[in-house]
C-alpha cells in the first residue's frame, strides 16, 4: 500500500488546516546523544591507548578488539537510532478542528489520541527550569471538560505561544460552531415546517395545530419569540419569522 | 574449528540479528516520518554509518590477518 506522506495523522480530513506539528525541544534529545557518544570515545580512546603505546597484541587478540569494537559501535548506533524514533515521532498537531498528541512509545507501540478544539476548558504553559528559561521550551496542559484526560505537551518550543495559539483557535472554533448552529437553526425553521396536524378553518386558510410538547421546545429554543405563536395553534409560513 | 573461524561466525550472526533489529525503527521512520522532516536523513545516515563500520571491520580483519 502506498504511504500518503501528506497525510499526518490517521482521520485528516482533506480540508482539516494543520496550523502546527510540534516536536519536543532537541534538548530532550542531546543528554542521550551525549551518552551514546562518550561510551564511544571511552572505546575508541582504549583502543588507541593500546596501539599506541605498543602493547603486543596477537593476530588473535587485533581480530577480537576489531570485532568487539564494531559491535559496541553498531549496539550505541542502534541505540541512537531507537533514542531518535522516540524522540522525533512523538508530535502533537494543532489543526483548526482538533489537536492530535501522537506518542511513540517504543519501536512497537504508538499511542494518537485527539481533542476537538471545543472541549478544551483551559489552557497553561509553563517554563520551570534554567534549561527552559534559557533555550525557550516548556509543557503546555490543556485541561478538558468532562472526564476525559488532561493533554499535556511536554518539553516544546516556545510553550506560551502555543498556548495562545490554541486559545486563539479554541474561540474560533467555538464562534464559528455557535454560528453554524444559529445558522442551522434558523434554517430548519425556514424550510422544515414542524410536524403538524392540518386543518381548514372558517376563512380558508390552512392552518396547522402543533403537538403541545414540540411547541413547548420550540419556545424554549427561541425564547423572547413566543408572540409568534398563537395558542395551540402555527400558522403555517409563520415559521420563517422564528 | 579455530577460535578465529568462531569469532568471525559469532560475528556474522551478530551482523543478521542487527540488520533483522534496525528493520524496525527503520520502518517506524519511513512510515510515520513526514514529507520533508529529517526522518529520511536519518534513515540513510543510520544506513551509511552501519555500512561504514561493518566494512571497515572487515577491512581491519582481512588486514590483521597479514
Amino acid at each position: 500500500m502506498k504511504k500518503n506522506r501528506q497525510q499526518f495523522f490517521p482521520g485528516q480530513r482533506q480540508d482539516e488546516k494543520i496550523y502546527k506539528v510540534i516536536r519536543k525541544h532537541w534538548f530532550v534529545y542531546v543528554p542521550f546523544y551525549f551518552f551514546a557518544i562518550s561510551m564511544v570515545a571511552v572505546w575508541l580512546v582504549a583502543i588507541f591507548y593500546l596501539s599506541y603505546f605498543g602493547v603486543n597484541l596477537t593476530q588473535l587478540t587485533g581480530m577480537i578488539i576489531i570485532i568487539s569494537t564494531s559491535v559496541y559501535t553498531l549496539i550505541m548506533l542502534f541505540i541512537l537510532l531507537y533514542g531518535f524514533v522516540n524522540y522525533y515521532l512523538d508530535t502533537y498537531i494543532i489543526t483548526d478542528e482538533r489537536i492530535v498528541d501522537i506518542v511513540q512509545e517504543g519501536l512497537f507501540k504508538r499511542v494518537v489520541s485527539e481533542l476537538h478544539m471545543r472541549q478544551i476548558q483551559d489552557v497553561s504553559a509553563k517554563v520551570d527550569s534554567i534549561f527552559g528559561t534559557m533555550l525557550h521550551f516548556g509543557n503546555v496542559e490543556i485541561q478538558t471538560a468532562g472526564e476525559r484526560a488532561n493533554f499535556r505537551f511536554t518539553s516544546i518550543s516556545y510553550p506560551y505561544r502555543i498556548s495562545k495559539l490554541i486559545i486563539d483557535l479554541h474561540e474560533k472554533a467555538i464562534d464559528t460552531s455557535s454560528r453554524m448552529y444559529a445558522s442551522k437553526s434558523s434554517s430548519n425553521c425556514d424550510h422544515k415546517p414542524i410536524p403538524t396536524k392540518s386543518t381548514d378553518n372558517s376563512s380558508g386558510d390552512k392552518i396547522a395545530t402543533v403537538p403541545e410538547m414540540i411547541k413547548n421546545d420550540v419556545i424554549k429554543m427561541f425564547s423572547g419569540k413566543e408572540e409568534k405563536f398563537e395558542e395551540g395553534i402555527l400558522k403555517e409560513g409563520k415559521e420563517a419569522d422564528l | 574449528m579455530e577460535i578465529k573461524q568462531l569469532l568471525l561466525l559469532g560475528y556474522t550472526a551478530f551482523l543478521v540479528i542487527y540488520l533483522v533489529v534496525s528493520i524496525f525503527p527503520i520502518y517506524n521512520l519511513w512510515q510515520f516520518g513526514y514529507k520533508g522532516d529529517l526522518s529520511r536523513v536519518a534513515i540513510i545516515v543510520y544506513i551509511l554509518v552501519s555500512l561504514s563500520v561493518i566494512s571497515l571491520s572487515f577491512v581491519f580483519i582481512i588486514l590483521n590477518q597479514f
